[in-house]
């Protein structure tokens, strides 16, 4: 284990890390300013004002309206401040950098899996190249964890039902603790790791060596055909199911089913097919129904692990980047007339002229697409690494 | 002094100057010593004490639980039980004194004993009421601490779902009925406070007459009635899912468990201003006292309490920074969570600011407030880490939010309690505690609370999890010096409980007024009869009508004048003294 | 003055408060104090609804199908005319009608017992179609509706675990309701009696006052819960389909 970098506060081993300390030292001097100074006025005027002393008491004032603005501003000013810097700096811990090595991570009653997509799998630990930003996507498969890296000043729950996730750069190579972080349960406190952060030349060696002969887009490709997805979505199935090749990333055209209306009625809009929209259309695919076809997918939660939706879920991400989109497949939207939408599916949707005159895949998100359904319940915010933009650190 | 008084002193008659006090012969304690009147009771006052007596209890059920987890925390593997055991402890430790020990100490104790005695009134709005808002704490309490302790719970006091629906062990369900029946007591008393401040005050007490304690104690019945109903539908929810298996929480049936986070803190941040803005109130009335004079800018201290009420109830997602929740919502709690930090900032300046000037006395229960005002100043900043959204991703369910929340409920709502405790237990009980004892149990819990947890603010820097029963070895050596300071606090503990015990018999008569301090309260004996008032007094003037300078001067007045009947007594010794010789020598001829 | 009040109303005074205005004052502001956390209560359940409802639209739209709206709709009634009742009691107390007091104290509570009847025979329903979560849950399965699921499907964008939710919500909203309903029977019916032995006469109507409070409250709650419930899909009186 790294010794400690920093006395009290360890070593800093991510590139938020720096300023995270940054920003808590300041406080801490906040705090020990009026602290240390609350404590020498009292201890001074408990002195020098005590009982018996020959001081003078006269014309004690019993209030001050400018004295009261001042000590009400100045600490708000000092406050607001730190809110400020605070927040932004969180504002990037939300960003997650387009390009970053993205990581599975499942944890559970009392451990941590981690799936690295080149196929190696990981129990409590975590290697990663240092320098390279990385996104771990996460979900729990029971109760509440959290993923805390100290060295790296970064937690991140793990919620049951949902996925979250945590991006960082490690800029140390070296060993570092894993906490779980959430209460969960009798053994929590031993749902501990180790993160090892390695040069990258060191790490590419790691990769090739170890606990896999499959890459983890083989896995997923597996479940795809065992769980029957292949029965509809491969390209000559005799059932209408919208093809998956080179949809990721990309905008697609969706319809969301309104009670009581419909499907041909309902106005097509479009949302970027990220991690979180292809993990709901598997486990929820009554939410979002692709435009111009029914509502015949059957749900699959509650049959495949999160472990197993993440393998499907990097399997249609590695076709995506395999295969160039073909014409007429999702991934061009703008080559389909509305002929081809009759044919294919017997009718036209309403507002054929919008979806298919004019959206661009680079980020374009139209409509109201709640591939994030409320706050509480998605990592919508820190979703899907194509398409948002977002500025480098 | 005329010479007629010295002369009567020299003759051995102290009369009225040298009085001592007597506890008066008719009380509202020993008018009835029957068990069915105590139980059955509605003086206001019986039932303070019932609180008391029930809450200290508590208070040291809780303790153990502590105790087990420091002990456990010696070494890195546990050094005394199993996790299982640790989980089941501290999860005790915070339920018991949360729910059943923070939360109704200072209202339901003094709350109850003083809210109609500062006002002038003879009872509570409420008096049924108030008997029974003890009977639920009772029963609550006894549920849940007898499910605590036979079998236990390991969900923590935060119960989050899934786990305590789903996973944890032991007798949730019952633990849970034990808190939401307590929480009915909570929201019982504030009721009853609400009501008696607004239409039970005296004639000529306007709202700014009232003492700060009155107008903490209403800020704090506002949270509790707001707030306490939300605990107990999300309790209730959790008891259904808990017991039935099928529920609002659950995620396998679309059901959202942060959800139950939102609900359980939109209850659970005002209420460690429940637990707080009590103790503020004692405060100010201490720090009055004892530094006699007014409290400096009284108007912005009582509108603090409002604000800090008002505002306490808009920050509840600064628990949840790091479960996803959207940045919009994080940001503007975190915004709301620093403002709500400067009435309290207010507070602590013009507590301070009343001690310019004054003539300051350093008895127990100074101590004790000027303890708070330090920890509660350093507890409180340490909030600032938390509000600060990038700062809380690494600090969050770490020690150092145990160590920020213990500065604020030990450092500041305990001490506030140990403080009333010392204050007011004259006017209770009719006695005085010893007050060498008094200061050394001060200083004793003082020291052992930073070495206690001081350490802990480090150790969550340093990234050690909270609720771990087996931690990696590095952050061995603070954890020892955590525990070695606990147990210097529980010696801070037992000696009041001892010493107070010792004073019901032993202790010196107090009087009316030991303190000489202003207030209603203190213009009826010690302790008070059953109805307070024979006649309901009449204000005319505002609280605190203290006077520091005066003070010096009759302090000054009272040292000549002592000095002066000394000098009398010796003067007389001498006489006698010079009799008996000449008699013997008379006697010797 | 204070004599006066005192000799009348030795009886209803009580000796912590100066006066009968005050004890009065207190009362009602007592009374209204207690409503405020009633709604906070049942908040905690409307945030609850209002947070899975926009989640899951269709399954609320599809199970409120479930419910019988023309019994909900009679319920409605009984409990508006069970408010108006006890408005009169109210009056009568304060107008020292012991006669009215009794005859209107009797017939709210018969309105209220009608509409927890009314209750029971829609949660019987709904438990010999299997339609009560954690207990008896098995619409469903049941082979003569496993045909609706893909209806549920189509039609309603829902599944068969996203309506139980709905159902949980309903239970948990309607339950709670009940709870309170049967509080407020149980006061009313020992008002009964105390009238009946002229315990609110001589201006001693207070009590009623308050409780008709309460009652008012436990009425508005069912006013929101029924529409927010019952009428997802619009009102289409009938039986459930």
């Amino acid at each position: 284990m790294e010794p400690n970098s920093y006395p009290l506060t360890g070593v800093q081993a991510s590139s938020m890390a720096g300023d995270i300390d940054a920003v808590a030292l300041f406080v801490t001097l906040v705090t020990v300013f009026f602290s240390v100074g609350i404590a020498i006025a009292v201890i001074f005027f408990a002195v020098k004002y005590r009982r018996g002393a020959k001081v003078d008491r006269s014309n004690a004032p019993l209030h001050s309206v400018p004295v009261e603005i001042a000590w009400t501003v100045i600490p708000l000013i000092i406050a607001l401040s730190i809110f400020g810097w605070a927040a932004t700096l969180y504002f990037r811990h939300t960003q997650v950098p387009p390009g970053s090595m993205e990581i599975y991570v499942v944890g559970k009653q009392w451990m941590w899996k981690l799936q690295h997509p080149e196929g190696r799998w990981e129990m409590n630990e975590l290697h990663v190249p240092v320098g390279k930003p990385v996104v771990l996507t996460m979900t729990s498969e029971d109760v509440i964890h959290s993923f805390y890296v100290p060295a790296f000043r970064l937690k991140q729950d793990v919620i049951p039902g949902q996925f979250t996730q945590l991006w960082f750069t490690p800029t140390k190579p070296g060993t570092y603790h894993l906490f779980c972080a959430e209460f969960c349960g009798a053994f929590h406190s031993t749902m501990v790791g180790s993160v090892t952060v390695m040069e990258p030349e060191e790490y590419a060696k790691w990769l090739t060596t170890g606990n896999t002969q499959q890459t983890f887009a083989q896995v997923g490709a597996q479940l795809f055909r065992q769980y029957g997805c292949s029965g509809c979505h491969a390209g000559n199935s005799s059932v209408k199911a919208p093809p998956l090749e080179g949809i990721y990333g990309k905008s697609v055209p969706v319809q969301i089913p309104q009670p009581g209306t419909p499907l041909e009625r309902i106005p097509a809009t479009t949302v970027v097919a990220d991690t979180k929209y292809i993990h709901d259309s598997i486990v929820q695919p009554e939410k979002l129904i692709a435009a111009g076809y029914r509502n015949i997918m059957p749900s699959f939660r509650n049959r495949l692990t999160e472990e197993q939706l993440f393998a499907l879920i990097h399997y249609i991400r590695f076709m995506a980047d395999q295969m160039p989109p073909a014409r007429g497949s999702r991934g061009d939207v703008s080559g389909l007339t509305p002929e081809d939408y009759k044919a294919r599916i017997g009718f036209v949707p309403e507002n054929i002229k919008k979806i298919t005159g004019g959206s661009d895949a680079s980020g374009g998100r139209t409509g109201s697409a709640p591939s994030g359904t409320t706050g509480t319940t998605g990592g919508g915010a820190t979703g899907g690494a194509a398409g948002t933009g977002t500025p480098q650190q | 002094m005329s010479k007629d008084s010295v002369n009567a002193i020299a003759q051995g008659d102290s009369g009225p100057l040298l009085a001592e006090p007597e506890v008066p012969r008719e009380h509202y304690i020993n008018t009835n010593y029957s068990w069915q009147s105590w139980l059955f009771t509605l003086d206001h006052k019986r039932i303070a004490i019932l609180y008391l007596i029930s809450i200290t209890l508590m208070f040291f059920i809780g303790g153990l639980g502590a105790m087990v987890v420091r002990l456990n925390l010696l070494t890195p593997d546990g050094a005394v039980v199993r996790p299982e055991t640790y989980n089941k402890m501290f999860s005790m430790h915070g339920i018991v004194m949360v729910f059943f020990f923070l939360v109704p100490s200072i209202p339901a104790v003094f709350g109850n004993f003083l809210v109609p005695m500062m006002i002038g009134a003879r009872d509570l709005a409420f008096p049924k009421l108030n008997l029974m808002s003890w009977y639920l704490y009772v029963i609550g309490a006894l549920i849940g601490t007898i499910a605590l302790t036979a079998g236990g719970v390991d969900t923590g006091w935060t119960f989050y779902a899934p786990l305590s629906t789903k996973y944890a062990f032991g007798p949730v369900a019952w633990v849970i009925v034990g808190a939401f029946l307590a929480g009915f007591s909570s929201i019982l008393t504030g009721l009853n406070f609400i009501v008696t401040i607004h239409k039970m005050r005296a004639p000529g007490l306007t709202w700014f007459r009232l003492p700060l304690f009155i107008w903490s104690h209403y800020a704090t019945s506002i949270i509790m009635i707001l707030g306490t109903p939300v605990l107990a539908i999300t309790l209730l929810a959790l008891l259904f899912e808990r017991v039935f298996q099928v529920g609002i929480f659950d995620p396998k049936l679309g059901g959202d468990p942060v959800l139950m986070q939102h609900m359980f803190w939109f209850y659970s941040h005002p209420a460690v201003y429940i637990m707080i803005l009590p103790s503020m109130a004692v405060v100010s009335e201490i720090i009055a006292c004892f530094a006699r004079k007014p409290m400096f800018g009284y108007r912005f201290v009582a509108f603090s309490s409002l604000a800090i009420a008002v505002l306490g109830f808009l920050v509840w997602g600064h628990h949840m920074f790091t479960t996803s929740q959207s940045l919009f919502s994080s940001m503007v709690f975190s915004f709301i969570s620093f403002l709500v930090a400067i009435p309290s900032a207010i507070k602590v300046f013009n507590w301070t600011a009343t001690l310019y000037k004054g003539s300051i006395r350093l008895q127990t229960p100074m101590l004790y407030a000027l303890g708070f005002i330090g920890l509660f100043t350093i507890g409180g900043l340490t909030g600032l880490h938390l509000a600060s959204m990038a700062i809380d991703i690494h600090l969050q369910d770490t020690y150092f939010v145990v160590a920020h929340f213990h500065y604020i409920m030990v450092g500041g709502a305990l001490m506030g309690y140990l403080g009333a405790v010392h204050f007011w237990w004259p006017k209770m009980t009719g006695r005085m505690y010893p007050e060498a004892w008094g200061k050394v149990a001060a200083i004793v819990l003082f020291i052992g609370f930073n070495v206690t947890f001081f350490p802990q603010f480090i150790l969550g820097y340093e990234g050690m999890p909270r609720r771990y029963a087996i931690y990696a070895p590095e952050y061995q050596v603070l954890n020892v010096m955590s525990t070695a300071g606990s147990s210097i606090m529980g010696l801070g503990y037992l000696l009041p409980f001892c010493y107070l015990l010792w004073s019901l018999k032993f202790g010196k008569p107090a009087g009316p007024n030991p303190w000489r301090a202003t207030g209603l309260e203190w213009q009826v004996d010690s302790p008070p009869t059953t109805f307070n008032f024979d006649r309901i007094p009449i204000v005319t003037q505002g609280p605190y009508a203290y006077s520091a300078e005066a003070d010096e001067l009759m302090d000054a007045q009272a040292d000549l004048e002592r000095a002066q009947v000394e000098l009398a007594l010796m003067q007389r010794q001498i006489d006698s003294s010079h009799v008996d010789e000449q008699e013997e020598v008379a006697g010797g001829v | 003055m204070a004599s006066e009040t005192h000799a009348a109303g030795h009886g209803i005074l009580h000796h912590h408060f100066d006066d009968l205005g005050q004890q009065r004052e207190s009362n009602t502001l007592g009374m209204w104090l207690f409503l405020a956390t009633e709604l906070m209560m049942f908040g905690g359940l409307f945030l609850a609804y209002s947070i899975y409802r926009w989640q899951f639209p269709g399954a609320f739209h599809a199970g409120s199908q479930h419910l019988n709206i023309t019994l909900g709709t009679i319920n409605t009634f009984v409990l508006l005319a069970s408010s108006f009742t006890m408005a009169m009691a109210v009056h009568s107390a304060a107008t020292g009608n012991k006669q009215k007091l009794l005859f209107y104290l009797i017939l709210t509570w018969l309105f209220g017992a009608a509409f927890l009847g009314i209750k029971a025979v829609e949660w019987t329903t709904d438990w010999k179609e299997g339609l009560v979560p954690g207990f008896h849950w098995f619409y469903y399965q049941e082979p003569a509706n496993a045909a609706k699921v893909p209806e549920l499907f189509n039609q309603w964008a829902t599944t068969p675990d996203q309506v139980l939710l709905y159902f949980v919500v309903y239970f948990s909203m309607t339950g709670l309701h009940a709870i309170h309903m049967i509080v407020g029977l149980g006061v009313v019916g020992w008002y009964i009696l105390l009238a009946a032995r002229n315990q609110f006469v001589g201006g001693n109507d207070q009590p009623v006052e308050i409780v008709g409070l309460y009652w008012h409250l436990i009425d508005i709650i069912w006013i929101f819960l029924f529409p927010l419930l019952y009428l997802v899909a619009g009102f289409h009186p009938g039986g459930p389909h």
